[in-house]
């Protein structure tokens, strides 16, 4: 057969007749603000219109200066509404949807590579799928961008030959999120195919997987978690002419058990002011924060399950969804900060004329040094260079701290893409061609922006039932039980309590306990040796001697830092493999950053696997796991539960330990053995160390 | 810079994601206003698709496929947008870039017009296949990861599309 070969004109009248226009440049700088603004640091050098250090420094240091409205807080009033509830995995569901689901997961390993469909939900409006894959060697896998892995979805066969394709699909690790199409009610069973698993090369796993599914109806005791469904009350609050409504909307709460998820969405026509010129925008320029009552940053993070999150309830509205846990003290406040960008005078344009020449190479410059006014506002190119193989960057700068951008253009030349960014009053501005443009070449400088006001939007909510132990963590309190005299102070036996059925034990960390006379004064107070005491503990108590007799009572005892244990340990799964983990003494000192990929069951406090570091002690190898956690969180040493190849050693040494790294703010949990590591590492964390305040008061019975 | 390079440093600092809009930006904005037919509709299925995959960039992991994943996500966007009752607005628009003289861009433009509307009668099917192809600049293996299919088919898919438009113009382009 010979194929078809079209003429490159024929190629180039289609391209012309699916072109689109050109974006408008404010947009594009909006869209990156608000990128930059999202992933919780400053702007990047690259950010054109909210540069790095302008914003951090603005921020910190004029942030009592500025002119910042706050609409609300908006109060919301939390109802708890049985319309809807969640289902890890699935989603959010109306409580009275018909729901099927896979009767029991479904596994099959071939070659040493397990494939399971670990959970299946049917719904009138859907099918959501689960599998997994696990032990695909890093040697089966694509490396290189231009050798293509297996990239064939998943498909599923209805018994009468019936094809559901793929419609959406996520995945997380190894673990696999697809969207099919509904299943019919009368149809209770489907084929699972896999044409071949992600990434591998040809012939190097096993393909074509199928794993026969049965679905049943969900059981009655089917885990649906409650979805409180928020509904503004009264109605936003405006304090400024400016705005009619809140764009900062909170639309549900799901309860996870463990943590909540706060689902919303951003509107940014309802943030637009109309006492701006057309065309203004507000943009996020600082991280978004939740703070407590106490106006402390509760730490979130996205929902450890990616089926949360809710659909643009408006044309326009941007999702989100933040994950926290449930000890703060209420109410809660998201705080979105941010300032308006106003476009200047669209005519006011000004034009450089400079000669390129007839063959420009990367790295020539051409020093301009030349101010031009547009709108009133100077900006100076400094420098044109060219760069890359077919672009130029346009070296600006500005003493008007108003100026935020300048579109820069080559006349007659359509620019392919680009990009900007820099310091305070001084930027730069990409442009790439197709082909670099040559001879003579007239810059426009145009579509002027300025900084406006900064605008700070709050939504704030209320659980509608205090969490157990809110706001103390899990609950737990301190009593005091008895004392026994000495001849300079005393021994105090006291115990821990707490509510939070998840928990084994908590007792206060050794020197995390102290105390206060009635006047505040600290008092000389330690970790006693029961046996020195003779006496015998009970669970959960614990034992401290006071030194000294003066002193006003009531004395308050207060514990700072807790061991907590836990009843189910938090389990975490490690497999490098697919990350190119060999074990070799070469990859010694790498880092491996998973960006919170692996979600931790701490309960009640969010935490996820940010990086992983290979690292050798002595003749022991293993790993330091950063987390990024609550801020309360402050150990989890893990152990290794399963993963380790012992084979011909008559004794193993593992090690684990783990503390919060103040640098990093990450919880570094280091473990080690002598023995060989396998993949997947199960590790287990049964205990951890937390921060809180826990006070109980001890008044010296009369004799 | 090296794609994948920006793919892992942006995994590891999400600042760095901005590397990836600057280079992506304009394939998608292009390929959303082509699929919804307004700057507005554009603008708001690009920013949610960069936001959604900001989001998703820790758990992403087909190597050596990042823009097939990211039209993945604006692909998603788009059908939402559709689903939701927005019917997609003609594209009519045509832009020349001001290089030719009057008559051949009268000449060229008529012939453009007439591919636009040999777009607008073929099938989603073969409409997605050109845009990702001519609007995206997705390279036939993207367009495969994207489409679920293998490369060689969505090439002979695409040849035969153009063969029959080509022949449906009845313009020799030799």
């Amino acid at each position: 057969m010979t194929e078809f070969t079209p003429s490159p004109g024929f190629e180039e009248e289609l391209r012309r007749a699916l072109a689109t226009p050109e974006p408008d440049p404010g947009f594009v700088q909006a869209l990156r603000s608000r990128l930059s603004a999202q992933t919780g640091s400053p702007a990047r050098p690259r950010s054109f219109c909210l540069r790095p250090a302008w914003g951090i420094l603005l921020g910190l240091v004029l942030f009592v200066i500025l002119t910042v409205f706050i609409v609300g807080p908006q109060r919301v009033a939390a109802e708890v509404q049985k319309l809807f509830g969640y289902i890890p995995g699935f989603g959010i569901v109306e409580q009275n949807a018909s729901l099927r689901m896979l009767e029991e997961p479904v596994t099959q390993t071939r070659n040493g590579i397990t494939v399971t469909v670990e959970q299946a939900f049917l719904t009138p409006d859907k099918t959501v799928l689960t599998y997994t894959v696990e032990g695909v060697p890093w040697s089966a896998l694509s490396h290189q961008e231009n050798v293509v892995g297996c990239s064939a979805g998943a498909e599923l066969h209805l018994p009468d030959g019936t094809l559901l394709k793929l419609t959406a699909g996520e995945s997380r690790l190894q673990e696999f999120t697809l969207d099919y199409a509904p299943i019919p009610g009368n149809v209770n069973q489907a084929t699972f195919v896999l044409p071949c698993i992600m990434d591998t090369l040809p012939g190097l796993a096993p393909e074509n997987w199928e794993l026969p599914l049965r679905f049943a109806a969900s059981p009655p005791a089917l885990t649906v978690m409650p979805v409180i469904e928020v509904s503004p009350s009264p109605e936003p609050q405006v304090n400024t002419p400016a705005a009619s409504k809140n764009p900062l909307v909170l639309l549900k709460v799901v309860d996870t058990g463990d943590n909540y998820v706060l689902l919303g969405e951003f509107r940014p026509s309802d943030a637009l002011d109309p006492s701006l010129p057309a065309g203004s925008w507000w943009s996020l320029t600082d991280a978004v924060r939740i703070t407590d009552a106490r106006g402390q940053d509760v730490f979130y993070t996205g929902p450890n399950d990616p089926s949360l999150q809710l659909p643009p309830s408006q044309r326009g509205a941007e999702p989100w969804a933040y994950q926290i846990g449930k000890t703060f003290a209420p109410p809660l406040t998201i705080t979105y900060t941010g300032r308006y960008t106003i476009p200047a005078d669209p005519t006011a344009k000004a034009e450089y004329v400079f000669d390129a020449g007839t063959n420009p190479q990367p790295g020539q410059e051409w020093v301009v040094n030349q101010d031009f006014e547009l709108a009133g506002h100077v900006v100076r190119l400094v420098s044109i260079q060219a760069v890359s193989e077919s672009g130029y960057e346009f070296s600006l700068e500005s003493s008007d701290t108003s100026v935020c951008s300048v579109g820069v253009t080559i006349a007659g030349y359509a620019a392919q893409g680009g990009g900007g960014g820099g310091p305070p009053g001084k930027w730069s501005e990409g442009l790439d061609y197709a082909e670099r443009p040559k001879g003579k070449l007239d810059v426009v400088l145009s579509n002027l922006t300025l900084y406006g006001e900064f605008k700070t939007w709050q939504v704030q909510w209320t659980p509608e039932t205090p969490q157990p132990g809110s706001p103390s963590l899990y609950g737990i309190s301190l009593a005091v039980d008895n004392y026994v005299p000495l001849d300079d102070g005393y021994y105090l036996i006291g115990h821990t309590n707490w509510t939070d059925e998840r928990i084994a034990s908590a007792l206060p960390a050794g020197l995390g306990l102290k105390a206060y006379d009635a006047n505040g004064q600290e008092l000389t107070f330690e970790p006693a040796n029961w046996q020195d005491a003779g006496l015998t503990p009970e669970p959960n108590q614990w034992l401290y001697r006071l030194t000294g007799k003066s002193f006003n009572t009531p004395l308050t005892l207060r514990a700072t830092q807790m061991f907590v244990a836990f009843k189910q340990p938090v389990k975490m799964t490690l497999d490098l493999r697919s990350y190119g983990f060999d074990g070799s003494d070469a990859q010694l000192g790498m880092i491996w950053k998973l960006g919170g990929a692996i979600p931790l069951d701490v309960p009640g406090l969010p935490a996820n696997v940010f990086k992983v570091t290979y690292v050798k002690q002595g003749d022991m190898k293993g790993f330091v796991i950063g987390i990024n956690a609550d801020a309360a969180l402050q150990g989890l040493p893990f152990a290794i539960e399963s993963g380790l190849n012992t084979a011909g050693m008559a004794t193993v040494s593992s090690f684990g330990d783990s503390n919060r790294d103040e640098s990093s703010g990450l919880v570094l949990s280091t473990v080690l053995t002598d023995a060989k590591i396998t993949f997947p590492l199960v590790l287990t964390a049964s205990d951890a160390t937390v921060n809180g305040r826990w006070e109980t008061t001890w008044n010296l019975p009369l004799r | 810079m090296d794609e994948t390079i920006l793919v892992s440093s942006a995994q590891r600092d999400p600042a760095q994601f901005a590397a990836l809009y600057d280079r992506y930006f304009r394939p998608i904005y292009h390929y959303l206003y082509n699929r919804a037919g307004s700057r507005a509709d554009a603008e708001d299925l690009t920013a949610q698709t960069f936001l959604a995959a900001l989001e998703a960039l820790p758990g992403y992991r087909h190597r050596g496929h990042f823009a097939a994943w990211l039209f993945t996500i604006a692909r998603n966007k788009a059908r939402d947008f559709n689903r939701n009752g927005v019917s997609q607005a003609p594209l009519d628009e045509n832009h020349p870039d001001g290089s030719e003289d009057l008559l051949s861009q009268a000449v060229r433009n008529d012939q453009i017009k007439q591919l636009a509307n040999l777009f607008k009668k073929s099938t989603e099917d073969e409409q997605e296949l050109m845009r990702l192809r001519y609007v995206a600049d997705l390279s036939f293996v993207e367009i495969g990861v994207c489409l679920g299919r293998k490369e060689d088919t969505v090439k002979k898919t695409f040849y035969r599309l153009l063969a029959r438009l080509q022949d449906q113009l009845g313009v020799s382009h030799d």
